[in-house]
């Protein structure tokens, strides 16, 4: 008998068109949030484009994973509550790597940049989420908690808590949380990081739940007070259209390979980090961070995670 | 996902977005001192002697010295500022009509930008334009 959960994100929708109001509210009241029409409606737009997409593909999301569950399972975990903790902590684990790649492949990229396309940040941008993300090789990290034994249900329900412990991180409005939380949690002070294009934050903070994951695998940098996040993506949308904002990276990859010379390019043009060019005539972000190193240096500039001189933000 | 949930959902979305709109007003058009800090943000080593502002206050256009045969294109897009510098290949094709340029480019998320330039300035801006069009050709002659 599968397990029939239900499903977190899907009840927690009227909780968050009313943290967006209040945050919205509290935005205008002391200007420790910003919003705009535009942008909110297409944040909003695409969080509810993915929500009607992932209820397209779920039956075969739910089949597929079933099967890989059913056939290659080592064992049979069940249902206690110390399997739901397992899967919630394996399941961040899995996140993690789902979203390193997802800035490291621009195949993966082409689904999550959605997610990076605001040059705002506040609730609304938490929803603002992929329409494509079925169409990417990211469910392949998740084979492996099936195959450990624990039932998809329970990995999926999980999931789910894990989408909105992420939405209140996605403010301006908290500074920092205590010590001891920013140490193990996931907080808005680090997601800001992660969600900033300064040169310095580029490639940061990928975790879900806990940044601990970033600690151990050498991607953790914490906001610097002196470097302001400016948000958005280090090339900004022009257009608040949102089949463009959902399709604009695949359809970067498809006219690049199209134009590509050789396989190895065109497969370059899908897997290597976005940005990837065979003459180096665009950036990726090491590219970027590099030459932000090379002139911090030129210009006697400490460039280390505590220092404070960089670019300043803008708007 | 059912179709109520779906139909309450985009009033929601619509009604968010309104209040947004409403608490939020665009009220900063783009100015030489935004345009600096963007440009400057996005290609550190930009050098420029002049920026042509277009009339409503939306666009900006940069003739470039640095990075060579680029310029400077910057579109208010809402409250934020998007900056591109291009160069030949990025530009598909210009059009202009006594007191507006139009820049058709290869971007799919910004197909075309519109500056609304009096007469000097709109010189000045075919000048630079002319001036990245005609090195891509002597390079394709090359």
């Amino acid at each position: 008998m599968l397990l029939d959960l239900p499903k977190p994100t899907e009840l927690a929708v009227p909780a968050f068109v009313l943290f967006v109001l209040l945050e919205m509210v509290y935005g205008w009241k002391t200007g420790r949030a910003k919003f705009e029409g535009k942008d909110t409606f297409t944040s909003l737009l695409m969080g509810l484009g993915s929500t009607i997409s992932g209820a397209l593909t779920l039956s075969v999301t739910f089949f597929v994973s079933y099967w890989v569950w059913e056939n290659f399972a080592l064992f049979n975990l069940g249902s206690a509550l110390w399997v739901f903790v397992l899967a919630f902590v394996l399941d961040d684990l899995a996140y993690y790597w789902i979203h390193r790649f997802g800035h490291r492949s621009r195949w993966m990229w082409a689904a999550h940049v959605i997610h990076h396309s605001s040059q705002h940040y506040n609730l609304s941008t938490a929803l603002r989420q992929t329409w494509t993300g079925q169409l990417t090789p990211g469910f392949l990290f998740k084979w492996p908690l099936f195959i450990l034994g624990i039932e998809p249900a329970i990995v999926y329900f999980c999931a789910g808590l894990n989408l909105i412990y992420q939405f209140w991180i996605h403010t301006e409005a908290i500074g920092r949380m205590p010590r001891w939380f920013e140490a193990v949690m996931n907080t808005p002070s680090h997601h800001r990081v992660h969600h900033a294009n300064n040169p310095k934050y580029l490639d940061a903070n990928y975790a879900g739940v806990f940044i601990i994951w970033d600690k151990m695998f050498g991607s953790f940098i914490p906001e610097d007070r002196e470097e302001p996040c400016r948000y958005g993506l280090v090339r900004d949308l022009g257009t608040f259209n949102p089949l463009r904002v959902a399709f604009h990276e695949w359809w970067g990859i498809v006219t690049d390979m199209w134009h590509a010379k050789g396989l190895r390019n065109k497969l370059m043009f899908l897997i290597a980090p976005p940005g990837w060019t065979p003459d180096g005539s665009r950036k990726t972000s090491d590219m970027i961070k590099a030459e932000w190193r090379e002139r911090l240096t030129r210009d006697g500039k400490n460039t280390s995670h505590e220092a404070s001189e960089a670019p300043q933000a803008a708007e | 996902m059912n179709i109520e949930l779906t139909i309450g959902s985009l009033l929601a979305i619509a009604a968010l977005a309104w209040i947004a709109g409403r608490l939020f007003p665009v009220t900063k058009p783009l100015n030489e001192e935004r345009v600096i800090r963007n440009l400057v943000r996005y290609e550190p080593d930009a050098k420029f002697d002049e920026i042509l502002l277009s009339e409503d206050g939306q666009t900006a256009f940069v003739p470039l010295l640095a990075p060579e045969n680029t310029i400077g294109l910057l579109h208010q897009l809402g409250d934020r500022v998007v900056c591109r510098i291009m160069g030949a290949s990025e530009i598909a094709a210009t059009r202009i009509d006594h007191a507006s340029l139009t820049i058709v480019t290869q971007d799919f998320t910004q197909r075309e930008v519109k500056l609304f330039l009096s007469e000097k300035p709109m010189a000045t801006a075919r000048k630079a334009l002319n001036a990245i069009t005609d090195t891509q050709e002597t390079r394709h002659a090359a």
